[in-house]
């Protein structure tokens, strides 16, 4: 009887640690969000962040899900991504059109991940003319693994 | 004697007088401020015609030295001049911001070429580049919070050592311009 018990608080130890492995390895450990807010004030005016961000793996993905898109003009926000270098994978870019969706950022020169290291954030709305109109608010996404 | 005293106490008076008007000539021209010409609520920007006198102002900010032998360049680095046109503005903190960027990654070239450990300095860099997330410049921003760690895992990703990986990712020409020096 002892014996069993022992067999099944064994058993009991490696289902659950299995279970904790699995956990762990199939949650992204680097993924980072942030919430991010503003308003722009100009049609056709790139707005450049301030805030440093790191992209930890070699090859990202970024995303950003709207919860609110200022109401005049087409709505549409054009985020944009900088880094240090001028290599095209550097930079990337996604335009957002409602709240309803995730959009991912595409780097330019068409490839399928960002790549690591510091970026900063951009933005410019084609149809935000001053007020409120350019406001927007939303989760900023990254250091995901490019899949 | 008592002439002596007299020019005594005239020369120390004079000095007095003399370092204090130095004293406020530093303290005026010593930390130049630009202020943003864009506000929007909370937040302030730089218009593209006062990124110039923005990125000399926060070189002259940086609180810690560049290595020896190294200068701030006379322009601002690339990524301050945005998409090429005049229709870019920079939050506060961003002129700021890659300035200290800029006195990071000279460290980093001064750390890597090799110099340092020939002039023995290697333990002094690491104090120096150990400094920079206390810089009120970067401090302040969540997003740089933990930046040596998260840059450490990518270069074991990378399989190459810290200070490499960050060398060549973050200390790119758009950041750390090393053509035109002041």
């Amino acid at each position: 009887m002892k014996n069993w018990r022992n067999r099944f608080s064994l058993a009991g130890c490696a289902l659950a640690l299995s279970a904790a492995l699995i956990v762990t390895l199939s949650t992204p450990a680097a993924a980072a969000t942030a919430s991010i807010s503003g308003k722009i004030s100009a049609c056709g005016v790139n707005q450049y962040y301030s805030t440093g961000r790191v992209n930890s793996l070699n090859q990202n993905a970024v995303t950003f899900k709207a919860t609110s898109l200022g109401p005049c003009g087409s709505g549409s926000l054009s985020l944009g991504l900088r880094a240090s270098s001028g290599v095209a994978s550097s930079f990337a870019k996604t335009t957002v059109t409602n709240t309803s969706s995730v959009f991912r950022f595409k780097a330019t020169n068409g490839a399928s991940y960002i790549s690591g290291g510091t970026f900063y954030l951009t933005a410019s709305s084609p149809g935000a003319c001053g007020g409120s109109c350019g406001s927007f608010t939303g989760t900023l996404t990254y250091s995901v693994p490019a899949g | 004697m008592i002439k002596r005293g007299t020019l005594i106490i005239g020369t120390a008076i004079a000095l007095v007088v003399g370092s204090a008007g130095v004293s406020a000539a530093i303290a005026d021209t010593g930390s130049p401020h630009v202020s943003p010409a864009i506000r929007q609520g909370d937040t302030s920007f730089y218009s593209q015609e006062q990124i110039p006198a923005a990125w000399t102002a926060a070189t002259a900010a940086v609180p810690e030295p560049l290595p020896a032998g190294a200068t701030y360049p006379k322009e601002a680095p690339p990524l301050l001049f945005g998409d090429g046109t005049s229709n870019n503005i920079y939050e506060q903190g961003l002129p700021e911001e890659l300035a200290t960027r800029w006195w990071r990654c000279a460290w980093i070239e001064y750390s890597q070429s090799g110099t340092a450990a020939r002039d023995g300095k290697t333990a002094e860099v690491q104090k120096k580049l150990a400094k920079w997330k206390s810089f009120t410049a970067v401090e302040e921003f969540d997003g740089l919070q933990g930046y040596e760690e998260k840059m450490s895992a990518l270069a074991q990703r990378l399989d190459e050592s810290p200070l490499a990986a960050e060398f060549r990712l973050d200390c790119g020409p758009d950041v750390y311009n090393t053509g035109s020096e002041k």
